[in-house]
């Protein structure tokens, strides 16, 4: 596939993903629900493995994060917000990292047992390892300071919650290579350049949009 | 050893983790104490106790405005006399802790909710069911 068609593809899943972490991930944790495990198991696990399947191309999901991070700092409103777009963004290179020795076919999957330890794999690392580079970098980036001892306490913490979102991976990763026999390379380019880079406009559109909205709120 | 057996082996240690830590957080959620006081320097002090000691504070905030025991005054009035000198570790119930500096505790609130929060820091630093303020 060229170049131009897997840019574009990077722009708009890494959109689809800032836009459902600034809006669907706010409206979660007002909700109480545990937003990070939904997000990180079902949306950035779900997102990345549907680039994976259906473009093949390893370095897709690294430019994903960059530009859902990019897109969550439009969003200035849900704690540290520097912190939360580096969180996105380190996602996207562990995505990369956990996947690096997979086929691009990924015809490893094709057992269940497979796809679904990569579900559980991949939802667990990134949300641990998300969470940990949250926690890690808001104090650092504020007066107060990063304290090592702060983060062991709450470790059993992030190793607990992430059960949860492990095991929404090991369901969101065998439904997504449902999508294994789609081929976007056959959509022809007039349709897949206008639609993708509509949808991306969007996003960002709408992310822009809230942000004034709650500036004049 | 191959893919097919290393990635379900690891999946499942991952799994494992997760349960056993779930556990241990439910056993020490569990032996926490649910009595209304907190512990402030290694003295124990009902939520009574803190707002007749101390005076109110009311903090406004991006998303909305606290009120509550102002923590520069909750600290001194529980003994500690050189406020500048520590750093303050406040604990809550869930094991969520976070440590701040004294400037820092003069923009804080202590809320009936038992829930500590900052005007100066973000939000990572709400610490909620509060169980404990260590002074260091």
């Amino acid at each position: 596939m060229d170049k131009k068609r897997l840019l574009v593809g990077v722009v708009l899943f890494g959109s689809l993903w800032g836009l459902s972490e600034v809006v669907l991930g706010s409206y979660l944790r007002d909700s109480s629900l545990p937003a990070g495990a939904i997000m990180t198991g079902i949306f950035a696990v779900g997102l990345m493995m549907m680039t994976r399947v259906l473009y093949r191309q390893p370095g897709m999901q690294l430019g994903m994060g960059l530009v859902a991070g990019g897109l969550r700092l439009f969003n200035p409103f849900v704690g540290c917000f520097i912190c939360s777009a580096i969180a996105i963004m380190a996602e996207g290179a562990f995505f990369e990292l956990i996947w690096y020795r997979m086929s691009r076919d990924l015809n490893e999957l094709h057992k269940p047992t497979m796809s679904i330890s990569m579900g559980v794999i991949s939802a667990y690392t990134l949300y641990v390892l998300g969470f940990i580079v949250t926690q890690v970098l808001t104090p650092l980036l504020s007066s107060a300071g990063f304290h090592f001892e702060n983060l062991v306490m709450f470790l059993p913490q992030i190793l607990s919650k992430g059960l949860f979102a492990a095991l929404l991976g090991g369901i969101t990763v065998p439904v997504t290579l449902l999508l294994k026999n789609v081929d976007v390379s056959h959509v022809a380019d007039k349709i897949y350049y206008t639609a993708s880079l509509s949808v991306s406009a969007l996003c960002w559109v709408a992310v822009i949009l809230n942000t004034f909205l709650m500036l004049s709120a | 050893m191959g893919k097919e057996r290393l990635i379900p082996l690891v999946a499942m240690v991952l799994l494992l983790v997760g349960s056993f830590s779930s556990l241990y957080v439910y056993t020490v959620e569990g032996n926490i104490s649910k009595a209304d006081a907190i512990s402030i320097n290694g003295h124990s002090y009902t939520m009574d106790q803190i707002f007749s000691l101390t005076k109110q504070r009311t903090i406004i905030t991006d998303d909305g405005n606290f009120s509550g025991a102002a923590l520069d005054d909750l600290v001194e009035k529980t003994g500690v006399s050189c406020g500048s000198c520590h750093t303050y570790t406040i604990i809550g119930s869930d094991g969520y802790s976070k440590t701040v500096k004294w400037e820092n505790m003069q923009h804080g609130v202590l809320t009936e909710g038992k829930k500590v929060v900052f005007l100066n820091l973000p939000k990572a630093f709400r610490v909620r069911n509060v169980i404990s303020i260590e002074v260091k």
